[in-house]
């Protein structure tokens, strides 16, 4: 019964199986002919590497349409199933077909290499065995994958393309792949590494080699089959637009994510003076020719008082990185006047400014930069409308509340008082705070806002306040869609009931009755 | 109309032992029964025909005898052996000619021959060319070569050549011009006959049952309305027409298939015993009719006629 099928499969693929087999070796000679392998070191075990890496996938992808797809979508499996033939045996050759397959061309790649390489490297048993079991390891992590796949039907593509660009997307971010599982069996020390045995990785791989060949195997056996003949169906007309929409909305959010993780090249600031308290750094130079020596003190005087301030700040926010603040001092400039530079967020926060105008305000500059090298801290995600409230309330009560350690209740009660009322106090007004600052103006909503930090700290302690400020602000965002996503995923509702126990709703309640309470 | 309520006859008695009982098979895709508790009863040497409209769930009921898909519910005795699922051991025994003939289109059909031959321990290679004589297949030219008549009657060959104690078709005849439909049939009547090989087919097609078939099974929206032999359904079924105004109520051991009115006339199709129907009192408007084949099938699966 079984020869009956392996001789099917061998005489409906016999050529493409015997090309699969042939094929690395032409590729391997070709690699170890080019030599820079050699040179580079690790023999021709290197070149083994680059062939797994890259031939077998496409390989085992391959023995995955020819074994598993083509029957599906020819419908023939249909007639094995006439057959007296369990199901599982079906699949069971084929899946052991091309295991064995992809084996016989690792173990024969290595084999050959060790045989050019016998007289050269010092093949030891502990280093051969080393060398078969990661192979052998990713063999099967791939091969599994492949069988797996190949069960997708008219969904392969799709799936297929989804998972490279994942792995590709992963790679971009700076995830160490080579690290993780059957991937760092592969690492650059395949060719080299002699004593150790990659343990966790071997074991992840095995896990993982279980859990693909599990998924393929339910996917071909799962309600007599009619699963994997269902996904081999002909994608219908809505399915093909559906899909060609995902991709198209994938491609332009992969170029979005793409052009936002563009290598920056760090910004150097010649002749600047710099100051660093904790995770900030604080660059500030003179665009003049000859700055006199009131401007150089003027430019220490800065460096040192953002470092300080903004040091402060993130200290008390928790932060565990920030990005970098570039201020040049331009004589050209208003006293207050202040001005980006042409910077990605990535590489930090740019500001001109007359330092040493007559009127010029340090608090000023520094109201003004902790809101805009905190909208980069956090990717723009603090002035979205439905955080804006915060973000405006931690501007007005960070100076005023002497670094976050007293309410300053007092303060925030006599400034608000001079603001119209708000007109009503409900976590819908918080998450349209655009509009709230469109009707009373910008001054008057700052002071608003702050009240209601000062009431979190008068209420309930100042440290009830930084703890919702923390979860706010301390986690510095990715420029790209994972912003976009914790922001969904952990609103600033959901932040202040994690930090304070109050809901939007009994937050906003309180501060109304906080308001109604204050000395008119 | 009421539905009419499953009827099934009692095997009938006589020297064939059951070859192939079923018993309260049910099966569902999704919320949609698709075979909901069929009983069947064919006897050794029996012709069977297995009859219902398209979706009726002769093909779903012919996978489960198979074991290709598995029943909900249910018992099936096949030879002796009563299981839930049919085993491989089973199957052996089975020649199938499914609707479809879905071979490998680059084997010839000596090769497909030698294929299947390998997972049948019974497997007759020169009984296998022999019929490819027959039945006038070309054994050397590929499957993609050969006509949908071809392709049928090849797989009739596959299905033989293991000399199978029970053979069961699935509309083995869907997609073949009534010549080849006519031809085919002729065949698996011939050697039915000749083998005394228990013989079970599906159809949806009434004259192909009523001329090759001892036996039929009517099945409707997954469950069995009629089983007993051919004559039986003639004899028993017939149509009652009442002009209006006529009183008339079927009498006790009569069971109604159908019940309409149409253009002034209220018809019934009844089923009753041959002595039930001589003691039926009728008024002077009534009239009894035997009905064909068709029409009792179309009584049995409760379809109307609808006045346009």
């Amino acid at each position: 019964m079984i020869r009956g099928l392996i001789e099917k499969e061998l005489r409906q693929h016999g050529f493409a199986l015997g090309f699969l087999l042939v094929l690395p070796f032409a590729g391997l000679l070709l690699i170890l002919s080019y030599g820079v392998l050699q040179r580079a070191g690790g023999g021709g075990f290197e070149a083994v590497r680059l062939l797994l890496y890259t031939f077998l996938p496409l390989a085992s992808l391959v023995l995955g349409q020819l074994l598993i797809a083509s029957e599906f979508r020819q419908k023939t499996q249909l007639f094995l199933e006439g057959l007296p033939l369990p199901r599982a045996w079906m699949l069971g050759v084929k899946f052991a077909l091309g295991f064995l397959l992809v084996l016989l061309m690792t173990l024969l790649a290595l084999g050959y290499v060790a045989l050019l390489a016998r007289n050269t490297e010092a093949l030891t048993p502990r280093f051969a065995a080393l060398l078969a079991a990661k192979a052998v390891g990713w063999v099967a992590f791939i091969y599994t994958l492949s069988f797996a796949h190949a069960f997708l039907g008219r969904y392969r593509v799709p799936f297929g393309l989804a998972l490279l660009t994942g792995l590709i997307y992963l790679i971009s971010t700076g995830v160490e792949i080579s690290s993780f599982g059957p991937f760092a069996l592969l690492d650059n020390r395949f060719a080299y590494e002699r004593y150790v045995w990659p343990v966790n990785a071997l074991a992840i791989t095995a896990g993982l080699v279980l859990g693909l060949a599990a998924l393929g195997f339910s996917l071909g056996l799962v309600r007599d089959a009619t699963v994997a003949a269902m996904l081999a169906e002909r994608m219908s007309s809505r399915e093909k637009l559906f899909l060609t929409m995902f991709i198209l909305v994938g491609i332009s959010v992969a170029a979005i994510v793409g052009e936002h993780r563009q290598n920056v090249a760090p910004v150097e600031m010649p002749g600047a003076f710099e100051a660093r308290h904790g995770v900030v750094r604080v660059l500030v130079s003179a665009a003049v020719d000859a700055p006199s020596r009131e401007e150089t003190e003027a430019l220490k005087r800065t460096a040192n008082a953002a470092a300080t301030e903004l040091g402060a700040l993130t200290d008390y926010l928790g932060c565990d990185s920030y990005p970098p603040i570039f201020i040049v001092h331009r004589r050209d400039l208003k006293a207050g006047e202040f001005t980006y530079g042409e910077l990605k967020p990535k590489q930090g926060l740019l500001v001109r400014a007359n330092l040493t105008a007559p009127g010029f305000k340090i608090d000023a500059l520094h109201t003004w930069l902790v809101r805009e090298s905190l909208g980069i801290h956090t990717a723009g995600m603090a002035d979205r409308e439905r955080n804006a409230w915060v973000f405006d309330a931690i501007q007005w009560w960070w100076p005023r509340s002497q670094h976050g350690t007293v309410s300053a209740w007092e303060e925030a009660q006599r400034t608000e008082h001079a603001a119209p009322r708000l007109l009503d106090f409900t976590p819908a007004q918080l998450h349209t705070w655009y509009s709230v600052r469109k009707k009373l103006g910008d001054e008057p909503t700052d002071a608003l806002a702050g009240s209601s930090l000062a009431m979190l700290a008068e209420r309930h302690g100042v440290e009830s306040a930084q703890r919702f400020l923390f979860a706010r602000f301390a986690r510095r965002q990715p420029y790209d869609a994972r912003a976009w996503w914790h922001d969904i995923l952990r609103s600033t509702g959901a932040r202040l009931h994690a930090a304070t126990g109050l809901s939007e709703k009994q937050f906003t309640a309180e501060w109304q009755v906080a308001m109604a309470d204050r000395p008119e | 109309m009421d539905t009419p309520a499953p009827i099934v006859s009692a095997p009938e008695p006589g020297p064939a032992p059951a070859v192939l009982e079923v018993r309260g098979l049910k099966r569902h895709f999704g919320k949609v029964p698709a075979v909901d508790g069929v009983d069947l009863n064919v006897h050794e040497g029996q012709i069977y025909g297995f009859l219902g409209v398209n979706g009726a769930g002769k093909t779903t009921t012919i996978r489960i005898l198979l074991g290709i898909i598995a029943a909900e519910a249910g018992t099936i005795s096949l030879l002796g052996e009563t299981t839930r699922r049919t085993s491989v051991r089973q199957k052996q025994r089975i020649g199938y000619v499914s609707q479809e003939q879905n071979f490998y289109p680059w084997m010839t059909a000596q090769a497909l021959g030698k294929f299947v031959g390998a997972f049948y321990p019974t497997w007759d290679a020169a009984e296998f060319r022999r019929l490819l004589q027959v039945l006038e297949v070309p054994a050397e030219r590929k499957v993609s070569q050969l006509s949908g008549g071809m392709r049928a009657k090849l797989a009739l060959a596959l299905a033989l050549a293991p000399r199978p104690a029970v053979l069961i078709l699935d509309e083995p005849t869907a997609g073949l011009d009534p010549l080849a439909r006519r031809e085919f049939m002729q065949l698996i009547v011939a050697q039915a006959r000749q083998h005394r090989r228990t013989t079970f087919f599906s159809s949806h097609l009434i004259d192909e049952v009523e001329r090759c078939a001892d036996c039929v099974g009517i099945i409707h929206e997954g469950s069995m309305r009629f089983e007993g032999p051919l004559e039986s359904l003639r004899t028993t079924v017939r149509r009652v027409r009442v002009t209006s105004g006529a009183e008339f109520t079927p009498p006790p051991g009569f069971e109604c298939w159908q019940d309409e009115a149409l253009d002034g006339t209220h018809l019934w199709v009844l089923r009753a015993s041959e002595e039930l129907w001589h003691t039926l009192v009728l008024p002077p408007e009534a009239t009894v009719e035997r009905l064909s084949l068709e029409d009792a099938f179309i009584a049995c699966v409760g379809s109307r006629v609808v006045a346009l």
